[in-house]
């Protein structure tokens, strides 16, 4: 076991908790329909595969629809997924079941949007954040209440809060209770959809900090959902960039702004507000909208809208290609300009 | 007044607009000035329950009743003093003279009437316009704020228009009437980014050389992309105000400084954010002194016995007793992307106060 200490730096992010296998996830429509036709479906996730490794975050960005939550969804076994596989510590989350099944559940939590719908508004602090505990550690009494009152410490919360009722929290706070409840079995990873994205600005920093704090501390890993690139990008080690249930492109953290090869990517960084009056962006950056994930468009699913699009790009999906060392992308003009930097796009 | 100068369109002097509650009186808008000129976007920030949105409800006289009342204050419009006009009167101000965009569209307009329909409302309820006239104006309403197909699309309903889509209907309805003010609340919240910047667009399109504008936000991002001026409001005050360009690259309130500290900035290195302590104070329970007090690193005895005057230099105006230094704040520094990497010191220098724990690194 000591032997196999990291050497290379590609083992030194650890190695790969959560795999995500050619997942794919389609919602089938029913309503409104004759007999003879066949129903459509939605086509939230297709094929999509990266892995977290152990001790990291990985972002995952996107608009709205772009699978960006399914995928957390599937994750916790909150959905079972049409086809593709996610492992967990190298077995197969789907087939697990029984004790096997509980173990995940607790290795595996997750922090959502919105705390104040997921907590019981009759349950006090101490019941709530003291429920997993019991459950999965069998803690009770003197021993629970211990428990309880570390877990809201490790969360920058009194003591004595333990006596509290949820509504008497702020969004802020009541972030910090979900993050409590979470960390509470002791899980190696924690899906985070969207955790600061009701919060208020001053307030965002503080979870944002407390979540890279407890990382530290207990070696978590995380796998991030959020809209906000500027945030995924504070937060994550890896960050992978979804489209229309589509990974466009994947890569280090730094290299997201230092060098983005997707036409998309550079569409979404150039869309994003910058807080800088003296760089204002002059140029519409892109037309039109999302299409729909019930009909995606053929070819990559983003021609409708990028402004370098060729013929080949309407018929032929790319795939995705690893043209660096920690960076894939899904783009028929990237490999050309990878080999050739100095061709002009590629066409 | 200087008669050199075209008045303001819009000013504010000295508002307040409390709500009387059962457990006391909270004091959502409490001594607010301000003035908005033709073909200006003014920035109006502040996080949740600092009292943005009831300053958009008061200019419109529309605090809910009977809780909310306007305590004290003047509002102009154009030479109108709006707090002087009745109730009837005040019908002929909303939606022709000044219009509003809230955050969600899709409560805002009805379900069950078509969207030529609804603009064509707004149209009809401020002049006698109809059949042709009527959808020729819809279509041209449309059409400004860049709906492709307008003609097709009168038939349609809300729910068959995507969120971005039905936000410019609600721009449409607004402008119909050729308002000298928009106010904006939020309008942009609920979108994507690419969405977004296709909608900052319009604004900047929309104002032309007469609309002005009062863009309520807290994105500091967009307030920098699209606003001239900027209003920073802290419980029920505005903190401090000045030139977009001014606040960002040296503001003076400390408040300022920190939520322009506190946002992650794209391409910037990555570690801590810097934390602005506590939590918005209780609207009940407002401290004494300066209202920010409690949560400032530079806060002295002072600020916790004496409310700060407002004190107003060339391009900006805040309320502190210890602003910080032109010179200090100025260190503020965003970086540009895929350029040079800028060390961990250098997100600490924005704010240099005597007792911060991070001034160390």
């Amino acid at each position: 076991m000591i032997a196999s200490l990291p050497a290379t730096p590609a083992q030194a992010l650890g190695e790969p908790v959560l795999e995500v296998n050619a997942l794919v996830k389609h919602f089938t429509l029913r309503r409104g329909l004759a007999f003879w036709q066949t129903p459509p479906a939605v086509q939230a996730v297709s094929n999509v595969s990266f892995s977290v490794r152990r001790g990291t975050t990985y972002g995952l960005v996107g608009e709205s629809g772009s699978g960006k939550s399914t995928i957390a969804r599937l994750a916790l076994l909150l959905e079972q997924p049409t086809a593709g596989e996610i492992r967990f510590d190298g077995e197969s989350i789907f087939g697990l079941r029984g004790r096997a099944l509980q173990r995940y559940r607790a290795r595996v939590q997750a922090v959502f949007q919105d705390p104040s719908s997921s907590f019981s508004p009759r349950m006090r602090v101490g019941e709530i954040i003291g429920e997993l505990p019991m459950l999965h550690q069998g803690l009770r009494g003197a021993a629970r209440g211990k428990r309880v009152e570390e877990l809201l410490e490790l969360v920058g919360l009194p003591r004595a809060y333990a006596q509290r009722f949820p509504h008497e929290f702020s969004g802020g706070q009541r972030q910090r209770l979900a993050i409590a409840r979470a960390i509470s079995t002791n899980p190696d990873l924690l899906v985070l959809d969207e955790p600061v994205s009701a919060l208020d600005v001053s307030i965002r920093a503080q979870v944002l900090n407390l979540i890279g704090d407890l990382q530290q501390q207990f070696g978590l890993t995380y796998l991030l959902i959020a809209h906000d690139l500027a945030i995924v990008e504070q937060v994550s080690d890896v960050i992978g960039v979804l489209y229309l249930g589509k990974l466009m492109e994947e890569c280090l953290s730094g290299d997201l702004t230092r060098n983005p090869l997707h036409p998309y990517t550079k569409a979404l960084l150039s869309a994003v507000p910058v807080p800088d009056p003296t760089r204002r962006s002059t140029a519409l950056p892109l037309q039109g909208e999302i299409p729909s994930a019930l009909n995606p468009p053929s070819g990559c699913r983003f021609h409708t809208r990028c402004p370098l699009v060729m013929d080949l790009c309407r018929r032929e999906e790319p795939s995705l290609i690893q043209v660096l060392p920690d960076h894939r992308v899904a783009c028929h003009l990237v490999p050309a300009t990878m080999a050739e930097p100095r061709v002009e796009t590629g066409r | 007044m200087n008669h050199g100068d075209q008045p303001p369109l819009l000013q504010v002097q000295d508002l307040r607009t409390y709500f009387v509650t059962r457990a006391g009186i909270v004091k959502a808008v409490d001594g607010v000035s301000f003035e908005v000129r033709r073909g200006e976007i003014v920035g109006l920030v502040g996080e949740s329950g600092s009292g943005k949105s009831n300053v958009c409800l008061s200019i419109l006289n529309m605090v809910p009743k009977p809780a909310g009342r306007i305590v004290s204050g003047e509002i102009w419009l154009d030479g109108t003093d709006l707090r002087r006009l009745t109730e009837a009167q005040f019908r002929g101000v909303r939606g022709r003279e000044i219009a509003m965009i809230l955050q969600d569209p899709l409560s805002s307009l009805n379900p069950v009437y078509t969207v030529g329909n609804q603009v064509g409302e707004a149209i009809q309820a401020h002049g006698k316009v109809s059949g042709n006239d009527l959808r020729t104006r819809v279509i041209g309403a449309l059409q400004k704020v860049q709906i492709p197909g307008a003609p097709a699309r009168l038939k349609d309903y809300p729910h068959q228009f995507s969120g971005g889509m039905r936000q410019r209907v609600m721009a449409a309805i607004a402008v119909s009437c050729m308002p000298k003010l928009l106010l904006a609340d939020e309008p942009t919240t609920a979108l994507d980014v690419t969405i977004q910047a296709q909608f900052l667009e319009l604004m900047r399109e929309l104002r032309g050389s007469d609309l002005g504008i009062l863009y309520v936000t807290h994105d500091l991002g967009v307030v920098a992309q699209l606003c001239d001026r900027v209003l920073v409001m802290y419980a029920g005050q505005i903190v401090e105000s000045g030139t977009v360009e001014q606040i960002f690259r040296a503001p003076r309130h400390p408040y300022t400084a920190a939520l322009i500290g506190s946002v992650p900035v794209l391409g910037r290195t990555r570690g801590r954010l810097y934390q602005i302590e506590g939590q918005p104070p209780n609207p009940l329970a407002l401290p004494e002194g300066c209202r920010f007090a409690p949560r400032c690193p530079r806060a002295q005895e002072r600020c916790r016995a004496e409310e700060p005057p407002v004190t107003n230099e060339q391009r900006t105006a805040f309320r502190c007793w210890y602003p910080l230094g032109l010179d200090e704040a100025g260190a503020l520094e965003i970086q540009m992307p895929a350029t040079q990497a800028v060390g961990a010191e250098s997100r600490e220098r924005w704010m240099p106060a005597p007792d911060q724990q991070s001034a160390g690194r």
